[in-house]
């Protein structure tokens, strides 16, 4: 992760996002992608769903150093 | 806790028989599942996530809006990042935070406890049909873990809310800490106990378990059984001194501090050292400041500082932050509105930070 960094805004008292809006799916795929782990990969429930790491969420490179 | 029978019955189970025989966690070898090319970046070995339960106060902690009528009076401070302000309640993060990426944009729908504890978790939302894994169990169930002996997924201090391995095998569900001060409990034999009785006896579960685990196709039994044969491996080893935070110099002790939240941060650091693949630590102070913002960020924020602060210190004088990605989360931030009635704030989805640190080194 990049150090002394910022990613993203709120807005001017912290009500909203003002820039750059980043979901938990979004930060979870970033840790797992950090990790090395391959995002797409297909787990399957027992009934047979399938779900990947984080929910397909987009992993934000912005933060890699 | 309110649940379906299945799920309740599943994790009290699960929790208990932990307890008892340890949960060493079944690793399913070094084999990792990185697709070619999927990860252009230095890859991180361990993870530690701290959780700040409750839901933590961005404008009062790590996107801070100085001058704001909004901040009660609170100052923003420069930090050891060039340009970056944090609140006055952080002094000792201030000067880590050259190690730290902020996400000042945050933003959920859930506005909830329980339901931003669970998307937090498991990236889903909660839902009465399925129960997805958290993070922890979907990394250590494509990764495995760097020491074959130890669980590579370690809850400290976790709350009942935790999701723990969700549809996943319950072998991928978190070794859950309770009191980071005491290490792992249950888990020397008892006096009248001799290692030949012992030997005997885990041989005769074994056989036992195994003709179980025959008759029965379900995953989960060959699981537990699995579980049982690795904890009574733990048991023998030197690796569970790495549970014993008391070996740590009085200094380094100091440092994290004497709370919880400071044995949990600790004992998380001795698990990395060790290999342990993922440790989420909770603090165990509720952030849910619905009333009195100012008083309650006065007495919980020097703890919660210096022990996040000591971590990342810590880590990075042993080298270890270049391979370890610290992350702190929580469930959403506070309306930025102090309430005329209570003087706190209430939940906030909308925006929020949640932040990482650490550098996966090169190669």
């Amino acid at each position: 992760m990049k150090g002394g960094y910022v990613h993203g805004q709120s807005d001017a008292i912290g009500e909203h996002v003002a820039a750059d809006p980043v979901t938990m799916p979004d930060f979870n795929a970033t840790v797992a992608l950090a990790l090395g782990m391959d995002v797409a990969h297909l787990e399957h429930s027992p009934s047979g769903r399938p779900f990947t790491v984080a929910d397909q969420g987009r992993p934000v490179t912005a933060l890699f150093a | 806790m309110k649940s379906t029978l299945t799920d309740l019955s599943r994790r009290a189970f699960v929790e208990r028989f932990v307890k008892t025989f340890l949960g060493v966690s079944l690793l399913p070898g070094p084999g990792r599942l990185r697709a070619a090319g999927s990860s252009p970046h230095p890859r991180a070995k361990s993870v530690i996530f701290l959780y700040l339960r409750g839901g933590l106060s961005h404008i009062d902690t790590f996107d801070p809006k100085p001058g704001r009528p909004e901040m009660g009076g609170v100052r923003a401070i420069g930090t050891s990042a060039d340009g970056v302000q944090v609140s006055e309640w952080f002094p000792r993060m201030a000067r880590q935070m050259h190690h730290v990426s902020l996400v000042r944009s945050m933003t959920s729908t859930q506005g909830i406890h329980e339901l931003g504890t669970y998307t937090a978790h498991t990236s889903h939302f909660l839902t009465p049909t399925i129960r997805h894994p958290a993070l922890s169990s979907w990394v250590v169930k494509l990764l495995g873990s760097e020491n074959r002996l130890l669980p590579a997924n370690v809850l400290i201090n976790g709350s009942p809310q935790h999701p723990g391995s969700g549809y996943f095998p319950a072998h991928l569900a978190p070794l859950p800490i309770v009191d980071p001060g005491a290490g792992l409990q249950n888990a020397a034999l008892p006096r009248t106990v001799s290692e030949e009785d012992f030997a005997r006896r885990t041989a005769l579960a074994r056989a036992i378990g195994s003709h179980f685990v025959q008759q029965t196709p379900h995953r989960d039994a060959a699981a537990y059984l699995k579980v049982q044969q690795e904890a009574a491996a733990l048991m023998r080893s030197e690796d569970l001194k790495v549970f014993d935070i008391s070996r740590e110099d009085e200094r380094t002790r100091d440092a994290y501090g004497p709370h919880t939240f400071g044995k949990g941060c600790l004992l998380a650091r001795r698990l990395v050292e060790a290999g342990v693949r993922f440790i989420e630590v909770e603090d165990d102070q509720n952030w849910d400041t619905h009333n009195d913002q100012l008083r309650a960020m006065r007495i919980m924020t020097p703890s919660a500082d210096q022990t996040m602060a000591a971590l990342l210190e810590d880590l990075h004088q042993r080298g270890l932050l270049a391979s370890t990605l610290v992350v702190m989360a929580t469930e959403f931030g506070r309306t930025p509105q102090i309430s005329t009635v209570t003087a706190g704030r209430g939940h906030h989805p909308g925006v929020f930070t949640w932040w990482a640190a650490g550098r996966p080194a090169a190669g």
